[in-house]
């Protein structure tokens, strides 16, 4: 578990310059079109996964919230691979009894198929899967494999080449109850990745609920008492310490379901931001002796504009404005917006801009969950996509085929572009394929190498699909991948800053959304015209390093310590 | 002359009125399946009004208001908007409509010209500013929400929804002294709006005034986003009435409950029993109801059901314990405070009345441990400070 003996296949990332830049494939093309930006490619790429809800006609909440999923490299040979949570027969109280449908590993072949890797993987829990993280928590240099469950939860620790042991005893993890997000990062600097578990509702099956027509509908969070999240500090030899309580995490609950991990104040420390369901959403400041203070009333991101709780269920944060601070977006439930939470500064916090960046009304209709701020057409900004499916029936939409009941269930998802101001507009229909679904987790990560951001969409009652970016370019790209080696893994947490024009900044994480892993690089759109003369890293902690980039349209591999003062 | 044209203009709105010819749209007909069978019996005999006689405005708003009161907002939206068409000058369809095109995620301009139209209607009738503030607020159009918020204060000096909502839009626009100004003066008015006090911790820290925020941050956090209702009586007749599912009668009697209507609560939370067999919430709030009303031994059977039915359901156990402490005494309450506390111990309350329990019962150390329970969640808690103080005393002499 030493650093020396990480193995972090470095194949396809350029160790700086040096390399031929990869030929940009599409011509860039004017933007506004109702091209298509993506196509499926699950089915012919072999993904033959359905979420099994178990659904019993007894409305078990669970049912309807779950669906997971995650891009990382499980085995090591340099593409992206695919993990999906799943459900399995019991929704009510989450028992996987016998033979009970398991989480599923799809690895990627040389061919871009993906085959069932999970038997060999030993990766098929058979909880009734939420969400999903990805960290390297003994720092080998391959991505370990937290499950949040409706039961407990697991932590799979990668034994190399893709082969995973159940390491939850091991580890002293004993998360039961209904975990949902999980946000992986080193909270307190000690080079040993923690976990944030958000978690929803103290579930209980017998409560019986119904809609405002009087039909048997899921409840509402409010039926139930919020549960109380968990914070894991890792320890650094293989276990981790339950540190809710003296950290503070428990003083103020919210029925979770989304969680970021970034720095959200003026100091070096990570922060934390909980996206709660019918609850005031949390900013969780770290102060000085690695507890935590609720910030978010005060700082504005605790409610929308309005004064009023939200559904909160995804959340990113991340520079949607290009203004050198993070910002953050909640998905909400219908006849709520998804909320932008504008960063003012720290003086002065969060405001609810919204409705001012454009991204209110279009939103009213939909239910949102899982959502990705990438550069989807590599014009310089990052737009939004949002993955939408009800949790309360409604009127079936045009396109919905799911039968019944599903159908009253399904919506179609939604992109936003960034006009590079940090105001938004709907993308014109059939940009973002029109599959109206009952969607969950949606995750991030160049699945074909080839530059551009692609996107993994989990869904309940059908197959997940596979969007491959084939966007008109508006520009050239750069991705880059930020390597601690003393860590031996990635530098998560570190910020990534291009020298030159355009001057933006991205984070690396893996955490963000809606029970979603995505890949930890920082991928750059940089428009047509770009001039950048380098890069600053800012690693966990604050130290900075700059680094040459003689090129772009490539994957650079920057590695602390290799790099120069700014 | 005055006479001819007032009959000139009569003679025009009826034949308007009798001139449209668009043809009536289909009515709306849902699928009644798995609907509660009051639900279904009330839908289906308000839509005969309507094939009964389909150019009645007054049937077609009826069908849509019990849509809407329902949830089935495409259906409410067909049916009010026919219902306006038939009588542009009734200001109930006009409003009901907008506020279910606010709730279907209309825009701004749409929104704009309905309220618009009914404020036009109705310009003493504040509610509908309040909404349309409420409306270009959530859309983005600050100005047009601070001029509405505004024109509501004119119609009543008094609306702290009003004022909060002023406040929060006078916040958004970067005017952080003002909207401190409105933000106060809605608390005045409504001091438990913890919305109010949550606009006014940002409002505070933004001025610089870290020492208020966090006071103010205090006050939210106990509070919620809790919000006084707005008084709306068109709203409520048209809509709220009409709502006979479990859930809408339980919430209509969450409402009567906080206004103090315990026997009106009682008669929705009988639909709510009937229609959610074995539900702990509405065992609880049974059990509430009839403390009210002052019936006592019905009162503590519902709560003890609650418990029953949900053992962990806190609240439920902390109201079972306090009237068992009123009706028969310490010694039967006691294991239902502690109890209580066990599944939420963040209560300073809970802990006073447990630290009275134990005194009763003559447990002193017991009680002051409660009562330093109640000074570690709220050090201000003036009741325990002399409680502890007067026990301390007596220890020590």
């Amino acid at each position: 578990m030493s650093p020396s003996r990480s193995f972090v296949f470095l194949g396809p990332w350029l160790l700086l310059a040096g390399c031929a830049p990869a030929p940009v494939d599409r011509a860039p093309a004017s933007a506004g079109t109702a091209d298509p930006w993506f196509v499926d490619i699950a089915a012919e790429s072999g993904l033959d996964f359905l979420y099994e809800q178990g659904t019993t006609g007894e409305w078990a909440m669970p049912e309807i919230i779950g669906g997971g999923a995650a891009l990382f490299d499980a085995d090591g040979d340099g593409d992206l691979d695919i993990y999906l949570t799943n459900g399995n027969r019991d929704p009510r109280g989450g028992v996987p009894g016998s033979d009970p449908p398991r989480n599923r590993l799809y690895l990627q072949q040389a061919d871009g198929r993906f085959v069932d890797g999970t038997e060999r993987a030993e990766l098929g829990d058979p909880g009734y899967g939420m969400g999903v993280a990805m960290l390297d928590f003994d720092n080998d240099g391959d991505l370990d494999l937290y499950v949040a469950n409706y039961g407990r939860d697991r932590l799979f620790r990668n034994r190399g080449e893709g082969r995973f042991e159940d390491w939850t005893v091991g580890a002293g993890i004993g998360v039961d109850g209904w975990s949902t997000s999980v946000a992986a990062c080193d909270y307190d600097l000690d080079g040993h990745l923690d976990l944030y578990v958000a978690r929803y509702v103290v579930f209980d099956p017998s409560r019986f609920c119904t809609d405002p027509a009087g039909r048997r509908e899921y409840c509402s969070p409010e039926a139930f008492p919020p549960a109380v999240d968990v914070l894991l500090r890792n320890r650094g030899d293989g276990t981790f310490e339950d540190v809710t309580a003296a950290a503070g995490i428990d003083r103020v609950t919210g029925a979770g379901l989304g969680v970021v991990c970034s720095l959200l104040d003026d100091d070096e420390r990570p922060d934390f931001y909980v996206a709660n369901d019918l609850d005031a959403n949390q900013l969780w400041i770290q102060q000085p002796d690695g507890t935590f203070e609720d910030h978010a009333l005060a700082r504005g991101a605790a409610y929308n504009l309005e004064g009023r709780t939200e559904s909160g269920m995804g959340v990113v944060a991340a520079d949607l404005d290009n203004d050198a601070d993070t910002d953050l977006f909640v998905t909400h439930l219908t006849a709520q917006s998804n909320t932008l939470y504008d960063n003012l500064g720290a003086a002065v916090g969060f405001e609810d801009a919204t409705g001012q960046r454009g991204l209110a009304t279009s939103s009213l209709p939909f239910t949102g969950f899982g959502t990705v701020a990438a550069d989807l057409e590599l014009d310089g900004d990052l737009d939004l996509v949002v993955a939408n499916g009800r949790v309360l029936r409604g009127e079936r939409l045009a396109g919905a085929s799911l039968g019944a009941p599903w159908d009253a269930y399904a919506e179609p998802n939604l992109l936003y572009l960034n006009d590079g101001r940090g105001g938004f507009e709907l993308a014109p229909e059939g940009t973002l394929p029109g599959d109206v679904e009952i969607s969950r987790a949606l995750a991030a990560g160049d699945i074909d190498s080839d530059g551009d951001v692609d996107l993994l969409v989990a869904n309940l009652a059908s197959a997940p699909r596979l969007y491959r970016n084939i966007a008109p370019r508006q520009g050239r790209w750069l991705a880059v991948r930020a390597i601690d080696p003393a860590l031996g893994r990635d530098a998560i947490g570190a910020r990534v800053r291009l020298i030159g024009t355009p001057s933006i900044e991205r984070e690396i994480t893996r955490s963000f959304g809606y029970l979603s892993a995505s890949d930890a690089v920082a991928h750059f759109g940089l428009g047509v015209d770009p001039d950048v003369q380098g890069l600053v890293v800012r690693w966990p902690g604050g130290a900075t390093e700059r680094f040459d980039v003689d090129g772009v349209d490539r994957r650079l591999l920057v590695r602390r310590g290799e790099g120069r003062a700014p | 002359m005055i006479r001819v044209v007032r009959g000139l203009a009569l003679s025009l709105v009826v034949v308007v009125t009798g001139c449209d010819d668009t043809p009536p749209p289909r009515i709306p007909d849902p699928p009644l399946d798995g609907m509660e069978r009051r639900v279904a019996d009330l839908l289906r005999e308000t839509r005969k009004s309507v094939v009964a006689e389909p150019h009645s405005a007054e049937a077609w708003g009826a069908l849509g208001a019990t849509y809407q009161a329902h949830r089935l907002l495409a259906e409410a939206d067909l049916c009010l908007e026919r219902a306006h068409r038939l009588d542009p000058d009734d200001f109930r369809w006009v409003y009901l409509r907008a506020i279910t095109r606010e709730v279907s995620g209309a825009d701004g301009a749409e929104l704009r010209r309905l309220f618009g139209l009914a404020a036009r209607m109705r310009p003493d009738y504040a509610a509908v500013q309040v909404r349309l503030g409420d409306a270009m607020s959530s859309r983005g159009d600050l100005p047009a929400a601070r001029e509405a918020f505004r024109a509501a204060l004119d119609l009543d000096a008094d609306l702290a929804l009003a004022h909060r909502g002023l406040g929060q839009v006078l916040l958004a626009l970067g005017e952080a002294e003002a909207a401190v100004a409105a933000l106060a003066r809605s608390l005045e008015i409504d001091p438990l709006d913890g919305s109010a006090w949550a606009a006014l911790a940002r409002a505070r820290n933004r001025i610089g005034d870290g020492a208020g925020a966090k006071q103010a941050s205090a006050e939210a956090r106990r509070l919620g986003d809790s919000a006084g209702a707005m008084a709306d009586p068109v709203f409520e007749r048209e809509v709220v009435a009409r709502g006979v599912s479990g859930t809408r009668a339980l919430a209509r009697a969450v409402r009567r409950i906080r206004a103090g209507d315990f026997a009106g609560a009682l008669q929705d939370l009988a639909i709510a029993d009937e229609t959610h067999p074995g539900d702990s919430n509405v065992q609880h709030w049974l059990g509430i109801a009839y403390r009210g009303l002052g019936r006592a031994d019905e009162a503590i059977a519902s709560f003890e059901r609650a418990v029953e039915l949900n053992p962990s359901l806190a609240a439920a156990r902390f109201d079972l314990a306090h009237l068992l402490f009123d009706r028969h005494g310490p010694r039967e309450a006691l294991p239902h405070y502690e109890a209580a506390l066990a599944l939420d111990g963040e209560q300073p309350g809970w802990w006073f009345a447990l630290a009275r329990c134990r005194f009763a019962l003559g447990d002193r150390g017991g009680a002051i441990e409660g009562l330093e329970q109640v000074l570690r969640l709220a050090p201000d808690y003036g009741p325990a400070q002399r409680l502890l103080r007067q026990l301390r005393g007596e220890s020590r002499g």
